[in-house]
């Protein structure tokens, strides 16, 4: 394949999926500047390779959860990162959307809550699942069994919506003691 | 095919995820590209200067004398000179052995012959403590050469008009000297003979001039 071709590919793959790869790195992980970093970094070394894997999509997470994974071992250098990206920029909320005025910010901070408390497979498979990625490249992005998949996910939806709905009634609970 | 309740249920479940997104930052494909290009010129540069370092150090390695094979000699100990424990080496160059002198270790006899008289010069002979037989030029006049022989040395001395010292290890059993073939000097055991001059301290000073039959010209 010509440098051209190639580089017209990888256009393409940017830009076909560097949104969804920040968006789900953002939710793994928490963690915006982090995300946009690994998101970076996945996608310069998808391009040094000289040539696309055989699957973008599975290749592009297992990199991105490598490099999360490495990035979140070397605390410093993360805090690092965080300071160097001026805050208030691209990195700030979103501006309330109506879906945000039916979901308090307490309910957000559940949502995070949870996610952080998920194991690392876990979440994963919720979050790319999200972003419709199909049994077989979750397979291969993240090392397991393809037939293993759907039984993996049920249980993290099922764990998911447990934890946030215990987290939830107890808020609900303590908002209605403070209220009597 | 999933029913309602669970499609609602993952609706919601979608929901709760969006709700805690961030905008992505403005990222072009370019300027990703451009990052790794960058890093691939960066490595090639590295890589460059690596070999080129590399090479430059197995070929000064390679050069005689130069600081990396000393370097490598003294680290590695490779073709350092073995010597036997205890015993000194047979030969040794004095300082500077062709031009100054020379020096060995005998070890029963030793025979010292200079091939020429000359005009003007002389020689002197003494006894030494030391295990080593010295020849040197004393005096900076055209040099003599020095050369090791089966049984001592001899000195190429034709057209000189140095001086010289031999010292002569005093528990040496025998040792002659000759000039233009001509003995002018013999130990044997502890007795000495010499064709000059000897002093109490049985060193002997000795002419290199020499007449038509082979003796010092009188005083």
């Amino acid at each position: 394949m010509s440098a051209s071709a190639f580089d017209a590919e990888f256009r393409a793959a940017f830009d076909s999926r560097y949104e969804e790869l920040f968006r789900w790195l953002d939710r793994y992980c928490g963690d915006p500047s982090l995300a946009a970093d690994v998101a970076q970094e996945t996608f310069v070394r998808l391009h040094a390779r000289g040539e696309m894997p055989e699957d973008v999509r599975a290749w592009v997470a297992s990199v991105a959860l490598n490099l999360v994974r490495d990035e979140q071992r070397r605390t410093t250098r993360r805090r690092l990162l965080l300071l160097r990206r001026p805050a208030g920029t691209t990195m700030a909320d979103p501006e309330p959307s109506p879906e945000e005025d039916v979901l308090s910010a307490e309910r957000r901070a559940l949502v995070r809550r949870v996610l952080d408390v998920m194991s690392e497979r876990e979440r994963a498979l919720l979050l790319l699942r999200e972003e419709g990625y199909s049994y077989r490249e979750l397979s291969v992005a993240l090392g397991l069994n393809e037939s293993s998949v759907g039984t993996l996910l049920m249980r993290a939806k099922s764990a998911f919506r447990d934890a946030f709905l215990s987290l939830e009634n107890a808020a609900t609970t303590r908002r209605t003691d403070a209220r009597f | 095919m999933r029913d309602s309740s669970q499609q609602s249920s993952d609706e919601e479940l979608s929901a709760l995820f969006r709700s805690i997104d961030h905008p992505a930052p403005a990222l072009r494909a370019d300027r990703v590209m451009a990052l790794s290009r960058a890093r691939r010129v960066r490595r090639s540069t590295f890589l460059a200067a690596a070999s080129l370092v590399l090479a430059a150090t197995v070929a000064s390695a390679a050069v005689p004398g130069s600081p990396v094979r000393t370097f490598i000699h003294r680290a590695f100990a490779l073709g350092a000179p073995r010597v036997r424990a205890g015993a000194p080496p047979r030969t040794q160059a004095a300082d500077d052995a062709v031009a100054r002198g020379i020096a060995f270790v005998p070890e029963h006899g030793a025979r010292v012959t200079f091939a020429s008289a000359q005009p003007m010069g002389s020689l002197r002979v003494r006894l030494t403590s030391g295990a080593s037989l010295r020849v040197t030029q004393t005096s900076a006049d055209r040099d003599a050469e020095f050369a090791l022989t089966p049984d001592g040395v001899s000195v190429s001395n034709a057209g000189s008009t140095a001086s010289y010292e031999i010292l002569i290890p005093a528990t040496i059993a025998e040792a002659r000297i000759h000039i233009a073939g001509k003995p002018v000097y013999s130990k044997t055991g502890a007795e000495l003979s010499c064709d000059g001059t000897l002093d109490p301290e049985r060193s002997c000073l000795i002419s290199m001039q020499r007449t038509e039959s082979g003796t010092a010209p009188p005083r």
